[in-house]
């Protein structure tokens, strides 16, 4: 009776396993269609300088838009914009806002290069499967931004060029745009089939690399529902003014359009600690810290 | 069979998870540390170095590979264009999933025409519109021993290496400033090359300063690199013979904490060196022939000693104490030979002059902002100057000879001497206010009152002093505007001052000075600017000093208290264009300027009523004109460096009594520097400089041309050996000739320096140790603002 029961078990599990049909995820985007996707995140960056804890709130929300311009065996040709990308910040030292997309004051540099950062356009490829291969007119975007530096006065040029360069480098908008997009399986998979994405992020002066896991969750009305466990780990910077060692974790879900590969919905909650060290004539000064942060990204078009 | 059951699960509902490894780094050039765009990185698996990953480096040199499996060895190489492939290891980790190789650095093949290896000491231009602001690069504060140094290297400026004189663009009366505040030469040698952030040479100053600057170097520091304790060691060289030589030598120490820094430095040197001249004058029936010799032996020492107070970002306190001592001996003798109406007649003079001065000199600086962000502030500074012991003795003796060069009869000793006393002080306040960020006022008063006295004594007759009292008021008012283009000032300074001399009347001189100072940008590579100044230029001490000197028998040289200042006005168009890029770059500055000159103060020499003695007393001349072109070009090609000015000009002097005819003539003048690094950390550099023709009121003078070649060796431990050969192909060193012509009277003066080969030895070192504990909270606070708050995830 017990061998009876075995047998039927394993049966079961086999029907069970062999019953869920894999399911090729993939990009299959519309050619020519303006697709636009909304990023909202909430950080809270918890420093500890000299013994004293100081927090600072970041709300940021980043409106992206792409399109199709030609697509080549498994390589797209993306063409996007960042139509607005907005971040209110709260520190005890100072709270300041910016917005791309509202009109900069002549004397506000930094301002009109976020203006221009959301007026011209960058053609990126990227594979059926997210994956980013570069950009494909970086240069070109790059000097339409910095075109404001001509009417930037002398003594402020050095330190606009260095704020600018925070956002504007070739890493910090591959970031803006690989996140994404990096999400695919290579292969095609199942139900709680789990697969593995890695991607690097900057900005700000930091690097850093994210380990994905994703797990399908469920397919339903041609949406496909993923969870996601992410693992994050700051890269040893060359920056001789200062570093960052940090690492974390975050769990999230999204659900994707198993039509066009494209996000639908995501949410995903972010837990990291670490240490800031600032560099300063040999000295080295350690700042703990602590960030928790939430991000939403719903489609809009 | 349960364990089984387990096992299978366990299988079907775990997927392969494999520790995942990401190789990450950059790559840069192995000289400039840039970062390389576009190199090829491939991931390759020992032991057959097939090709795992192959991707391409982003414009930051940043490349990830992600494919390395940890069961595998593999090694990194990276390939691109004239540059030799590097190859580098991968070492994984337990427990560790990013391996960062760093920064890979990769090194160009033999001739690399496409990304040039720099190892120059290339400099930053930016133009404002009276202004050129020259960023010291990393190099070139490693290759330099001091601020004097570094600023040989800047365009525009010459620093000579035989005395340490500075001009800009042929200009002598220049001031220093460090950080805006009013500093002298021996200041800039107590710096240490890491303090120096940026050096701007002003050439059209405006109203801020005293008229009678032609041009000014404000030295702005990096006030982080104050910190710690930093010395400068210096010794040079003239190791010609035991009577023809000279020695310099210098130590200075710098001590900075958070709030304040205290510097001592002192200088000093030693020199012996021969002259040889002679002169032919004709006037009339007469004809004088003179050759003579002169043995100048000198001394001098500097001591300074200040400390520099910053209590907070919006204050500012420096106070700088200065002695200086010059001390020297020349003995003259001179041989004469004179033709009267065919009637021959010879003498010679022989004199020794004892001159010893020495001063102290007390600056008080004190500078308070509203305001961290802009320029809203003032600033207080004020300078006391008193001389210490100040005199000149000349004891002379007349001979004169049979034609057989025999002595026929000798005069007494004779004594001449000039006791000098000097007082200044001097104080100026400004004002700055910037509002809405495209106007700006400045405003500034200044106050300065000197008195001078010389007791003059000569053995031959009562003679005069001088009594000099000078006090001068100064008010200035200048506007600013930023356009979408450029930006302009304009502004006015008026002078007033009361000269009294020899308890004469008082004159009272009233200078209007208005500036004017406009740039337009075409782009960020081209600027053009406008400037228009006005500059008042006042006679000396010794320019007044009534005494007359009968040291040289023929000629009698007295002073000339009548003397009035004489005014220029000055108008330049530049247009700056930088050029090219990489191996092959600089900047471009033609120069289109007219100068007119009234009043001019000029040595004028004349015939004595109807005698063969003539008279040298200063004059203010007719007016004057001069009018040209001027290129700059400062440019790097390859490793090489090239610093060259040319100058083509026109002068006119208007006719002044029969002394000067009214005159045009064209000259021309060319000033070059070229810096080239060698292997082993050598550097050679070369300084040529070409003059043509000067008219100097009277006088038509020139100078042989002056080259300079050196080859400098940079050791580890921050010290340098430099080597310098001066005129190496002349015959006569630092020649010089100067010609009057005018109808009455034909005078040609040459002297020449008495050393075949003049060659000069330096050593310098600079060191910096101690760190200092508290690191500025405000560094901080930026760093964070700038880079830390808002992360990327």
């Amino acid at each position: 009776m017990k061998n009876v029961i075995t047998s039927v078990f394993i049966l079961c599990l086999s029907v069970s396993v062999f019953a869920q049909a894999p399911v090729t995820l993939k990009f299959n985007i519309e050619k020519g269609k303006v697709n636009q996707l909304k990023n909202i995140s909430k950080q809270n960056i918890q420093n500890t300088y000299n013994g004293m804890a100081f927090k600072t709130d970041v709300n940021s929300s980043t409106t992206t838009s792409f399109t199709l311009l030609s697509q080549e065996n498994d390589v797209m040709r993306l063409e996007f914009k960042f139509d607005t990308i907005q971040s209110k910040t709260n520190s005890p030292m100072k709270s300041f806002e910016t917005n791309s997309a509202k009109i900069a004051k002549k004397t506000e540099y930094l301002e009109k290069a976020l203006n221009r950062f959301s007026t011209y356009t960058i053609i990126a490829k990227i594979s059926t499967k997210g994956k980013f291969l570069g950009f494909e007119n970086y240069k070109t975007f790059r000097d339409n931004v910095l075109g404001i530096m001509d009417s930037v006065p002398e003594l402020k040029k050095d330190q606009i060029q260095k704020q600018v360069d925070s956002f504007l480098k070739e890493s910090a908008v591959q970031t803006l745009i690989e996140s994404l997009f990096a999400y695919m399986p290579e292969n095609q998979v199942k139900k709680a089939d789990q697969w593995e994405t890695s991607y690097s992020i900057a900005g700000g002066g930091i690097a850093g690399m994210v380990f994905n896991t994703y797990t399908l969750d469920n397919v339903t009305d041609n949406n496909a529902q993923l969870s996601v466990k992410a693992e994050l780990e700051s890269v040893p910077s060359d920056n001789p003014n200062m570093s960052l060692d940090i690492k974390g974790n975050a769990t999230g879900t999204l659900t994707v359009d198993m039509k066009t590969g494209i996000i639908i919905t995501s949410q995903d909650k972010k837990h990291y600690e670490g240490n800031m060290t600032i560099k300063n004539q040999g000295n080295e000064m350690k700042m703990p810290m602590v960030i928790d942060a939430e991000s939403n990204i719903i489609r809009l078009k | 069979m349960k364990y089984k059951i387990i096992l299978v699960l366990f299988c079907l509902l775990t997927g392969n998870v494999f520790a995942r490894k990401v190789i990450t780094g950059t790559v840069v050039e192995n000289e400039s540390k840039k970062p390389v765009d576009a190199a090829q990185v491939d991931l390759l698996q020992l032991p057959d170095s097939v090709v795992a990953e192959s991707i391409f480096t982003n414009t930051e040199g940043s490349f990830n590979l992600f494919k390395a499996d940890t069961t595998k060895n593999y090694c990194v190489r990276i390939k691109f264009r004239f540059y030799k492939t590097e190859t580098v290891p991968v070492v994984f980790k337990p427990g560790v999933r990013i391996i960062s190789l760093g920064a890979v650095e990769i090194q160009p093949t033999s001739f690399n025409l496409k990304e040039i290896t720099v190892n120059g000491s290339k400099i930053k231009v930016s133009e404002l519109p009276d202004r050129t602001i020259y960023g010291i690069s990393t190099d070139m504060k490693k290759t330099s021993t001091d601020g004097l140094d570094v600023l040989r290297k800047v365009p525009t400026v010459q620093v000579d290496y035989f005395n340490e004189n500075i001009t800009v663009e042929g200009k002598s009366n220049i001031k220093i400033e460090v950080d805006g505040i009013s500093r002298d030469k021996s200041y800039l040698k107590k710096l240490h090359p890491s303090q120096i952030d940026k050096m701007e040479v002003i050439t059209s100053p405006t109203g801020k300063y005293d008229a009678d600057v032609d041009a000014v170097i404000n030295i702005i520091t990096n006030k982080e690199a104050r910190y710690g304790l930093k010395g400068t060691v210096n010794a040079m060289l003239f190791p010609n013979s035991w009577d023809k030589y000279m020695a310099r030598g210098g130590v200075s120490l710098d001590y900075g904490l958070k709030k304040i820094s205290y510097s001592v430095s002192a200088n000093g040197g030693v020199g012996q060196f021969d002259f040889i001249n002679s002169m032919t004058r004709r006037a009339g029936t007469s004809l004088l022939q003179r050759d003579g010799t002169t043995n100048s032996q000198f001394g001098n020492g500097n001591v300074n000693a200040g400390f520099i107070y910053d209590p907070d970002d919006f204050n500012n306190l420096s106070v700088n104490l200065t002695y200086n001592g010059n001390g020297s001996t020349s003995k003259n003798n001179q041989f004469n030979s004179i033709s009267e109406n065919n009637i021959r007649s010879l003498n010679q003079t022989t004199n020794t002059s004892n001159n010893v001065s020495s001063g102290l000199n007390t600056s008080v600086y004190y500078k308070h902002r509203f305001d961290k962000k802009t320029e809203h502030a003032y600033e207080i500074e004020t300078n006391v100057y008193t001389s210490l012991k100040n005199n000149n003795t000349t004891d002379f003796t007349n001979i004169i000879l049979n034609l057989d060069s025999t002595e026929l009869m000798r005069s007494p000793l004779q004594q001449e001497a000039n006791d000098i006393t000097s007082r200044s002080v001097n104080t100026r306040a400004n004002y700055t206010l910037p509002f809405d960020s495209v106007y700006t006022f400045n405003t500034g008063v200044s106050a300065n009152y000197s008195y001078n006295y010389i007791h003059n004594v000569s053995s031959r007759s009562n003679t005069p002093n001088l009594t000099y009292n000078d006090l001068r008021g100064s008010l200035y008012a200048e506007l600013g505007k930023t356009f979408k283009k450029g930006n302009a000032k304009i502004g006015a300074r008026l002078e007033v001052a009361d000269v009294m001399i020899n308890s004469s009347t008082p004159s009272t001189y009233v200078s209007p000075l208005p500036y004017v100072n406009g740039q337009y940008k075409f782009n960020d590579g081209n600027t053009l600017k406008l400037n228009y100044s006005s500059r008042v230029f006042r006679p000396s001490n010794s320019q007044l000093n009534p005494f007359v000197s009968y040291v040289d028998s023929l000629t009698e040289s007295k002073g000339n208290p009548l003397l009035k200042p004489a005014y220029r006005h000055n108008f330049q168009l530049t247009n700056s264009i930088k050029f090219g890029k990489n191996k092959f770059s600089g900047t471009i500055s033609p120069q289109l300027f007219f100068e007119y000159r009234s009043g001019l103060i000029q040595t004028i020499t004349k015939q004595k009523d109807n005698t063969n003695t003539f008279v040298k007393v200063p004059e203010n001349i007719s007016n004057g004109y001069e009018t040209g072109l001027n290129l700059s070009v400062y440019a790097q090609v390859f490793t090489v460096i090239l610093n060259s000015n040319v100058r083509y000009y026109r002068s006119h002097t208007d006719k002044y009594q029969d002394q000067i005819k009214a005159i045009d003539r064209n000259s021309w003048s060319w000033n070059s520097q070229v810096m080239c690094p060698l292997p082993k950390d050598f550097r050679f550099f070369a300084v040529l400089s070409l003059n043509g023709p000067m008219i100097n009121g009277q006088e038509v003078s020139q100078s042989a041309p002056f080259n300079l070649f050196g080859i400098s060796k940079q050791f580890k431990n921050n010290s340098s050996l430099t080597f310098l050969a001066f005129n190496p192909f002349a015959s006569k060193n630092f020649y010089s000739r100067s010609t009057i012509d005018n109808g009455t009277l034909y005078q040609r003066s040459e002297s020449y320096m008495d050393l075949k080969r003049v060659f000069m030895i330096n050593y310098s070192i600079n060191f910096k140790v101690g760190k200092d504990v508290n690191v500025q909270k405000r560094t901080q606070e930026q760093n964070m603002e700038d880079s830390g708050i808002k992360l990327p995830f």
